[in-house]
């Protein structure tokens, strides 16, 4: 390299830290060091009633909630002792049900339950009575995503149940879960065991004929601290967004779609569990 | 600054790459990264690919797939699978992360980096490596995407720029043309094929640059062009671009602290930086050589024309090199960080490192090639500019020899004034011989009409025959010579010719002695062609 190249690249190099000296002194004070995940935002609204009393094992997940085992594969309904929530105004925070509660089935899931919103039964094994509610839409969408990582018949029928228009076009694909819950003998796909329930929940529109949930997941360093994570950022929340409309007796989804994930959420996202 | 600061300087850069190297080497073991993977990540594959106890236990659902594969080909099927699939594609890794954390937290824990990484040291590396990202991306397309300079644009482009310099070319070609004339009119007791092999080559390099050349560069810059996307492509099974981005690089789950990582993002930024001035280089500066090099062909016969013509072809092979050397540096780096799913630090390292340095490749090869072009053109026709070229000037150059050997023997014949001139043809035909593969110029081609060098000077006396004075070795010995041999004419005829002999004997030496002066002008003007030893 000749003599001018050489001092050019010093020059970068030099230019480059200078550059990192000022960012660090300027903005080396305001901010924690360590390796503490960002928190997301101080929530507008939180739970203010305790869990729904059920029968079952109780334990907690890795993120500290409180969740019921239970025996039944599709989730057991609880007793209905609150109202329904009222639609939202535009898009304004829903606050959390009351009577809120996790329940882990066999296949190794997490599903939720409420005591105001449903679901209120079980029919041809999956829980149904889901409230016309913004927070009925929310439960649904909650174990629309549990039960999406037990990949078997339990899925299967949910998604019947819920989805027809969609199961319609493609109905041998259910048989298809259904058989592979059969070679895995009812267990859920490996991941359900660090699957954490929808802890935030937020609604970009929500009418009674029609709804739009988004629900985030705690972050893996929430669940089990800063880690080496793989593939994803240990502070990220999985998101999901799900479309659902009112049928005439129940809720139905109309689409489902993973978003990409967030670092932070901000003030939009109400803490529910 | 001197000489001893660039030493300085350059044992500082080499002190701060080793220094780099080091700290990587031996921060390694405390980060545990080796290419064996722990039992965390073991768990974090079996997990995300749908593993049970070795098996993919899916009932024909993920259809041999895995259920990774699967469930990313789900995210485009659309309807219900998409929608199926949804949540599994949404939670997944976080989900396999966080169920092979809580099962194996020591080995999910050991390999944590730096808490520098969560301070303004931290965020601002994590924004030079984004950046660097985004650098490679641009790269990568302007590397596999169409240049806009091929095809009609380049050739167009290269017309253009003859066009504009045409004139010069001209002027350049005729004053080239009158050098090595002059050149030739200075040789001539020397060997005249010396001269004639300039001209030659001057020439053939005119016609060679302005004709074949622009076709034959165009032909083999698409040919590269073609052969990198087709290596990257084979090489990388898939989309190129997509997979060399997903050559993770470094980022802070590597295990470098951020300090490290800064070092050798500033070295990957300054590598991308120097790869797109290289690209860019590589088409613009392409298209305005091949314009030039008729020009610099055309002053071939100047040291200056021939140092432009040489530095220029020089430039065209190592552009033309570039982007396939480049491109295996990319497939090893590629291959480098591909072997497991979390790159190993070292693999990471190096792959940041080749990446960057796929930017060195052009000056390294210009530093490579250039000499050698330059050593290939310089050796004289032959070697130089091909075989056809040197086989032309050998035959241009041989048939002159004869012709100034029949010349001199009839001088010789006529005047007893001996054969100076074939000794210089004969000189001339021994020089042509070891340069020139063209039959026609070797030295018994050459000799069939004029005396080969291992015979007597007086090669014309023979022909001659009646002067015994013609044996002289100087030019100034010869001139004397034949004014003794006309001063000894017995006849009036014979008188007069003698006299005329003598007096264009006398102006022969004048011419000689200018000539003397002309050449020692001209050669400390020019410098344009070493004479080789043999011939001194």
């Amino acid at each position: 390299m000749t003599k001018k190249a050489w001092i050019s690249g010093a020059a970068v190099l030099i230019v480059a830290l200078t550059v990192l000296v000022l960012v660090i002194t300027m903005s080396g004070t305001d901010e924690q060091s360590g390796q503490a995940a960002p928190a997301p935002a101080t929530p507008t609204a939180s739970p203010t009633t305790a869990p729904a009393e059920q029968p079952g094992r109780v334990v907690s997940d890795l993120v500290g909630r409180q969740v019921t085992v239970v025996d039944a594969p599709e989730g057991e309904p609880v007793a209905q002792t609150g109202e329904a929530g009222a639609f939202p105004g535009g898009t304004e925070p829903v606050a959390a049900p009351a009577g809120l509660a996790l329940q882990r089935v066999p296949s190794g899931t997490t599903l939720m339950v409420s005591s105001s919103d449903g679901p209120t039964a079980v029919e041809r094994g999956v829980m149904t009575g889901y409230a016309r509610s913004p927070v009925g839409a929310a439960l649904l969408t909650a174990n629309y995503i549990g039960l999406g990582l037990e990949m078997g018949p339990v899925y299967a029928d949910f998604m019947q149940r819920f989805a027809p228009d969609l199961v319609a076009e493609d109905p041998e694909l259910l048989e298809e879960l259904r058989t592979r819950g059969a070679a895995t003998q009812g267990r859920a796909m490996q991941a359900a065991e660090g699957f954490q329930a929808p802890r935030w929940f937020r609604f970009s529109h929500c009418s009674p004929d029609f709804c739009t949930v988004e629900a985030a997941m705690p972050s893996v360093s929430e669940a089990v601290g800063q880690v080496d994570t793989i593939d994803v950022s240990a502070t990220e929340h999985p998101v999901m967004r799900v479309s659902l409309s009112w049928t005439g007796e129940q809720w139905e989804i109309v689409s489902g779609r993973s978003l990409p994930p967030l670092e932070e959420l901000d003030r939009s996202w109400v803490l529910w569990i | 600054m001197g000489a001893v600061d660039l030493t300085r300087l350059k044992q500082l850069a080499i002190a701060l790459l080793a220094a780099v190297l080091a700290s990587v080497a031996f921060a390694a073991p405390a980060a545990a990264q080796d290419t064996d993977q722990n039992e965390f990540q073991s768990f974090y594959e079996d997990c995300r690919n749908g593993d049970l106890d070795g098996d993919v236990l899916d009932g024909g659902l993920f259809a041999g797939t895995g259920a990774h594969e699967w469930l990313r080909e789900s995210a485009q099927a659309g309807g219900l699978r998409e929608t199926l699939t949804a949540p599994a594609r949404g939670v997944v890794s976080g989900a396999c992360n966080t169920a092979g954390a809580a099962l194996h937290p020591t080995d999910a824990i050991e390999a944590v980096t730096s808490g520098f990484w969560g301070d303004p040291i931290g965020d601002f590396v994590k924004s030079l490596l984004e950046g660097n990202a985004q650098a490679l991306s641009l790269i990568m397309t302007m590397w596999i995407k169409e240049s806009p300079f091929s095809g009609a644009d380049f050739e167009s482009s290269v017309a253009g720029v003859f066009n504009l310099t045409l004139w010069a070319q001209v002027l350049l070609f005729v004053v080239s043309l009158i050098i090595a004339g002059a050149r030739m009119a200075v040789a001539r007791n020397r060997g005249l094929g010396d001269g004639f092999e300039d001209v030659g080559q001057l020439v053939f390099n005119f016609i060679l640059a302005g004709a074949a050349l622009p076709a034959v560069i165009m032909s083999l810059h698409m040919a590269t062009d073609l052969v990198s996307t087709q290596w990257l492509t084979d090489g990388l099974g898939g989309d190129p671009e997509a997979k060399i981005n997903a050559v993770a690089l470094i980022d802070e789950e590597t295990g470098l602290g951020p300090a490290a990582v800064l070092i050798l993002v500033v070295f990957a930024l300054l590598g991308a930086l120097a790869q797109m001035l290289a690209l860019v280089i590589r088409e613009g500066l392409l298209v305005v050589v091949v314009g030039l090099l008729p020009l610099a062909a055309a002053s071939f016969a100047l040291s200056t024309g021939k140092q432009a013509f040489k530095s220029m072809i020089g430039f065209v092979v190592a552009a033309l090199l570039f982007k396939p050397v480049a491109t295996l540096l990319y497939l090893v780096a590629f291959w480098l960080s591909s072997g497991t799913e979390q790159p190993s630090m070292m693999e990471a390292v190096s792959s940041m490192l080749l990446l960057a340095a796929a930017g060195l490749v052009l000056p390294a090869l210009m530093r490579v090639v250039a000499p050698a072009v330059s050593a290939s053109v310089s050796g004289g026709s032959a070697a130089g500019i091909g075989a056809a070229a040197a086989g032309a000037t050998g035959a241009v150059a041989g048939a002159a020899g004869a012709a100034l050997g029949n010349a001199q023997q009839s001088l010789g014949g006529g005047a007893s004034s001996s054969g100076s001139g074939n000794q210089s043809a004969a000189n001339g035909a021994a020089y042509l011989g070891p340069h020139s593969s063209g039959g026609s110029s070797s030295p018994p081609a050459a000799g069939s009409s004029g005396p080969t060098p291992s015979a007597p000077s007086g090669g014309g006396a023979p022909a001659g025959g009646r002067s015994s004075s013609g044996t002289g070795t100087s030019s100034s010995g010869r001139v004397g010579g034949a004014v003794a041999s006309a001063a000894r004419g017995a006849g009036t005829v014979a008188g007069f010719a003698a006299a005329g002999v003598g007096a264009v004997a006398t102006a022969a030496q004048t011419t000689a002695r200018a000539t003397q002066t002309t050449e020692q002008m001209i050669d400390g003007a020019l410098a344009a062609h070493p004479t080789p030893h043999h011939y001194r």
